[in-house]
């Protein structure tokens, strides 16, 4: 670790430019500067990291996501989706919708191993009866219920 | 005993052990003198890195021999370990206490401790800040950590359209 001018993180061609404020206490105390441009993006991310790791609901992860620009970047880390716990995405099937579905495959893309699980089940729930064609997003909504009942005694998923 | 020298100039004479807390004070020492300054630590916050680094050598208080400090090595070499439990009671209880302290100063300590990598430090502040965002609000997020809402009332409008299904009684 240490101190770094480029940004390693986020993939993008030009590295974000983070306005960095000398970091003495006492210059800070008056001043209405955001206390997050104070820390580089990697302790920024351990940050999610952490958060991601321990929450307890949806909104947990989701909420510091839509406060500014740089944490919505940085919470779509993989590093950050890695780590959600179970709970970070565990929907009703009533709420179900495709915006989550996407935040589900996005977790299980980076790696999530919980994701993946979940998701490969959501998946293997459409294909039941047409397994010859890519599933349509309609379909997907489809199986909202399954996930709140026993998916796998369904009978009526078509 | 080991002379760190902090920012604005103030010094401080410590223990060994209390400064081998962080790696590359253990390093710098290793090949060069014992007077390490610190330009980017102010006076304030190596105070509090010193506390904490005080308490935390006083219970390791085991010395690193070769073998184990290499088998640290090992276990910790995947990049950063999250809510690493302090075994102790009394030092998670000491631990507690000691990140009582408002935000601007936490990510003063954060900074300091990451550039001392003194690992422990950094996941207790990490580890607390993230559970001073959980459970909250956007607005109150915002509030607390003098956060500027950078996005369009388009961007925010498409934001909350694709969050809305997290905010539901999941």
């Amino acid at each position: 670790m240490g101190s770094r001018t480029v940004c390693y993180v986020c993939s993008e061609s030009n590295p974000c430019k983070r306005r960095r404020v000398q970091f003495d206490g006492e210059e800070y105390s008056g001043e209405k500067a955001c206390l997050f441009d104070r820390l580089p993006d990697d302790i920024v991310l351990s940050i999610l990291c952490c958060l991601s790791a321990s929450a307890e609901r949806p909104s947990d992860l989701v909420s510091v996501m839509t406060t500014c620009k740089r944490m919505n970047r940085l919470g779509k880390n993989p590093l950050v989706l890695e780590k959600a716990t179970l709970k970070s995405f565990s929907i009703r099937g009533e709420n179900w919708s495709p915006q989550a579905h996407k935040f589900l495959e996005r977790c299980a893309d980076a790696g999530n191993v919980e994701a993946c699980y979940l998701f490969g089940m959501v998946d293997r729930m459409l294909f039941l009866g047409d397994t010859s064609r890519s599933i349509p997003q309609e379909r997907r909504i489809q199986l909202r219920d399954c996930l709140s009942t026993a998916p796998m005694t369904r009978k009526d998923v078509k | 005993m080991i002379k760190l020298v902090s920012g604005d100039g103030a010094e401080f004479e410590v223990e060994e052990e209390v400064a081998f807390q962080s790696k590359i004070i253990k390093d710098i020492v290793a090949d060069a003198d014992d007077v390490i300054p610190l330009p980017t630590v102010s006076s304030k916050v190596l105070i509090q890195v010193i506390e904490y680094c005080r308490k935390h050598a006083a219970v390791n208080s085991f010395p690193l021999s070769p073998s184990s400090s290499a088998a640290a090595a090992a276990s910790s070499s995947s990049s950063i370990s999250y809510s690493k439990p302090v075994s102790d009671p009394a030092l998670r209880a000491w631990d507690n206490e000691f990140v009582k302290l408002n935000n601007s100063s936490l990510f003063d300590i954060v900074i300091a401790a990451n550039y001392l990598d003194i690992e422990e430090l950094v996941d207790l502040v990490l580890e607390t800040v993230a559970d001073r965002i959980k459970g909250k609000q956007a607005q109150e997020i915002r509030r607390q950590f003098n956060i500027e809402n950078d996005f369009t009332p388009e961007e925010e409008e498409a934001l909350r359209r694709e969050n809305s299904w997290a905010f539901q009684n999941n």
